[in-house]
């Protein structure tokens, strides 16, 4: 029991991933993107709704019209002295691992990093490359030109698309967004913003049964051992037990919470803490024909939803 | 764990090792001009895709620099001689190997004349060590052009037309491999003692007989002075020993030559281990560059150049004249490659036959003993500017009984009557001449017959006692030397056991 407790990737916050419906659509959507040749769009969702993560799941899944994979770098931009373009640049390098001196110029800086988006592209033969920044609500409108020069570029000298997906926390980015709508930015707001795509958190029955049903089905990453639900309730699950069985109660119990705190959906992060509880600790535990909903409660409890959503949000509509 | 651009989209087949270097600094912009900066070429093992993993590290090693400074980097533009290069495919990033030939005068794909200097800059081509002096200039350094069409052309694919004539001038060189420090000085009939190497003016003629399908490519970009006309061509294939298939461009080797070079090379291995040298695989596996060597040891940097030159990697006939213009600069002559034995002349040339594999391993492993020799001889030469290394010390080091000799080592490759290629080998005078006839009279010496079958040792030439061998080779050097003051210092270790 204790090596399961150890290695069990369930236990990994990094590798432990789950699909959701809006996963898909998200996925569906960039390649949407690539297909037609769109040089950019905005994601919005609202915190720990699982973007970050949803970005890194996708982003080895992107294929063009031809079928070959198209190379997606995911940067999440820093908001520690990093002001001025050069500065991004630096940070860039730092976080794709490229190779940078102290004082190299922008006219470096540009042709390394395009060298570099071309050369993945090449690798894969693909004419597209999209460029994922995350926590773009940080950065400055000065430095959104950084990526209209890389598209310049990789489309004049290498005749390549570049797509550059900015992903952002609703409130924040709209104040972003506000100033480069103010009609002096109207190349970037053409370029980069025109397009919009939502993306949620669970919002529905559906979407924690289809959520639930990975723990049944899939052993993640590793695909030779017993799935989720068969490595922590061994006995139960032979006995015929599904998580998926549960998805109406946690649905329930979530709904209750999501009425007094005004929340319009359910974070990825919360919901895998709690599901994660209730599979690897309470549940075997307690034994599963001992479940109620308050068992999910404390769950929902433990995974601090309520203390970090405790202020009720806006619609953002 | 730096993520480096491989230069990648100015990669085209049949690169030079130069241009792979050139493309790498290009793509990461890599500048400066202290030297310090050393750039180490990984590469797959398969003929034309060797460059398609590029170059991946960029080392720094200054203690090493000021620790052998004799060996820095910009001293070495002297000794190399001037590249030649297109100045049209400079500008698309590309050069071939074969742009050194001297006989190739004109670029295969733009038709223009191959020059020694940069139309820019007006400077030498720069070899791959020179190319962080040459930054700023786009055509023969790694600055990219600031205006778009020309960086556009840089990054042009060649056509199939073109991939197809650099295509024969790569395989020439593998056919180079086999063939160009064999003597054969009665092919070409004008007395030279040295190899024919792809570079040559004479090669062509080879090439022309070797593979009669490409006269017409090869006239095509030879200068017609330097080349014998079209009809002078017409000779028969050399041998029908070596090119079995005309369509086939590789030649075959003989089955025994792998196993025996891998067991020397092991041999040598061990006795180097047993002498505290190791030598780790990654430095085995990688070409040999004069500036990678960490600590310069003789044995070390002999035994990697040796088992590069006898493998006939890649890059071994580089690596060979590399070191050969050295060697040349020092005023010695150069290791050679071992001769193919493909027949054998008695001692009268009134006969030839073909020698069985025992006979031709035999003189593969002479012949491989002998160029390790030569290469430790210079490398501690050219170390400590000395040629006055005891044989004693190597014998030491091997631990085993190779003696040198000056009397057998004459290989000559010539063309027989029926137009086949045949080695002529030639010790003058012949082993059984040398041996008092008591000797042969006593029984103590049974000669090698290529006839004998029921050969069983390993090394065998001769049968007999080693010290009995050992005075009659003395001996015979002794009668030479006092009547051939003249001859060269090379000398040759005949093994016996």
């Amino acid at each position: 029991m204790n090596n399961i407790y150890n290695d069990h990737p369930i236990f990994d916050p990094i590798l432990f991933r789950i699909w959701t419906p809006h996963i898909k659509v998200l996925q569906e959507s960039i390649t949407k993107l690539v297909w037609l040749g769109t040089t950019g769009a905005v994601v919005v969702g609202f915190s720990r709704a699982g973007k970050t993560s949803a970005f890194e799941m996708i982003k080895s899944n992107i294929l063009d019209r031809a079928g070959n994979k198209v190379p997606v770098v995911v940067y999440s931009v820093h908001r520690r002295d990093c002001k001025t373009i050069k500065q991004l640049y630096k940070h860039i390098f730092s976080k794709l691992k490229l190779d940078f001196k102290r004082n190299d110029d922008y006219e470096d800086f540009a042709d390394k990093l395009c060298m570099h988006l071309a050369e993945m592209a090449n690798n894969t033969n693909s004419k597209s490359v999209v460029f994922v920044v995350d926590e773009a609500q940080r950065l400055s409108i000065a430095q959104l030109d950084l990526f209209a020069e890389l598209c310049d570029v990789l489309a004049q000298e290498y005749s390549l698309l570049l797509t550059v997906i900015f992903v952002g926390n609703r409130e924040q980015l709209k104040r972003l967004l506000d100033k480069i709508t103010n009609g002096e930015n109207e190349h970037i707001e053409g370029r980069f913003f025109r397009r919009k795509i939502e993306f949620h958190g669970l919002e529905s029955l559906s979407d924690v049964e289809y959520c639930l049903e990975q723990y049944d089905k899939y052993s993640s990453p590793y695909s030779d051992n017993p799935c989720c639900t068969e490595c922590f309730l061994p006995e139960a699950y032979a006995d015929g037990f599904r998580m998926k069985s549960l998805s109406t109660s946690i649905w329930g119990v979530f709904n209750e919470y999501r009425k007094a705190l005004h929340i319009r959906e359910w974070g990825m992060e919360y919901f895998i803490i709690s599901t994660k509880l209730l599979l690897t600790d309470f549940l075997p535990q307690i034994g599963v024909d001992s479940y109620s909903d308050d068992v999910f409660k404390q769950c929902i409890e433990l995974s601090n939803l309520v203390s970090d959503l405790a202020k009720p949000v806006k619609s953002h509509d | 764990m730096i993520n480096w651009n491989t230069g990648s989209l100015f990669m085209r087949k049949y690169e030079s090792d130069d241009n792979a270097v050139r493309r790498f600094l290009m793509a990461n912009k890599i500048k400066g001009t202290q030297g310090y900066t050393r750039i180490r070429l990984e590469k797959s093992d398969s003929g034309t895709k060797k460059m398609a993993r590029a170059i991946i590290q960029v080392y720094q090693g200054e203690k090493y620099w000021k620790d052998n400074p004799w060996l820095f980097l910009k001293n070495w533009s002297i000794i190399f001689p001037s590249r030649r290069h297109c100045p049209e495919c400079a500008k698309e990033c590309f050069h071939s190997h074969a742009y050194n030939y001297q006989w190739l005068e004109r670029c295969p794909i733009h038709n223009v004349d191959l020059v020694k200097y940069c139309p820019e800059c007006e400077k030498p081509w720069p070899h791959d060590f020179e190319l962080l002096q040459r930054g700023k200039c786009w055509i023969c350094g790694t600055h990219r052009p600031s205006s778009r069409k020309l960086r556009t052309q840089q990054l042009r694919e060649h056509k199939e037309s073109e991939i197809r004539m650099l295509e024969v001038l790569w395989h020439l060189k593998s056919f180079d491999k086999h063939l160009c420090h064999v003597l054969y000085h009665d092919f070409i009939n004008n007395g030279l003692d040295t190899g024919v190497l792809v570079e040559d003016y004479s090669y062509p003629l080879l090439a022309f007989t070797a593979y009669p399908k490409i006269r017409d490519l090869l006239i095509s970009v030879t200068s017609k002075e330097q080349c014998l006309p079209k009809e002078e061509y017409c000779i028969k294939p050399i041998s029908s020993q070596i090119i079995e298939n005309e369509n086939h461009l590789a030649l075959p080797t003989a089955h025994y030559i792998q196993p025996t070079v891998q067991q020397l090379v092991d041999e040598l291995e061990c006795a180097l281990n047993s002498k505290g040298i190791c030598i780790p695989k990654e430095q085995m596996d990688h070409p040999i560059y004069i500036d990678l060597a960490e600590d310069y040891c003789p044995f070390r940097m002999s035994f990697l150049i040796w088992r590069s030159i006898l493998l006939q990697k890649e890059d071994s006939v580089c690596v060979a004249q590399s070191w050969s213009r050295i060697f040349t600069l020092m005023g010695i002559e150069a290791p050679c490659f071992p001769p193919l034995v493909q027949a054998i002349y008695d001692s009268n040339n009134s006969c030839f036959y073909s020698p069985d594999d025992k006979f031709c391993r035999w003189m593969l492993i002479n012949n491989a003993i002998t160029l390790y020799d030569y290469i430790f001889q210079h490398i501690q030469m050219f170390k400590y500017n000395s040629d006055n290394i005891p044989d004693a010390d190597i014998r030491k080091f091997f631990h085993c009984n190779y003696l040198s000799s000056r009397v057998f080592r004459k290989y000559r490759i010539t063309i027989g009557d029926n137009g086949s290629l045949v080695v002529i080998y030639s010790p003058l005078p012949t082993f059984s001449d040398i041996v008092d006839i008591q000797y042969k009279q006593s029984g103590a010496i049974t000669f090698y017959s290529h006839v004998q079958d029921n050969m069983v040792r390993r090394f065998q030439y001769c049968q007999a006692s080693n010290d009995l061998i050992t005075a009659i080779i003395r001996e015979a050097d002794h009668k030479l030397s006092t009547r051939e003051k003249s001859l060269s210092n090379m000398g040759n270790w005949c093994s016996y056991s």
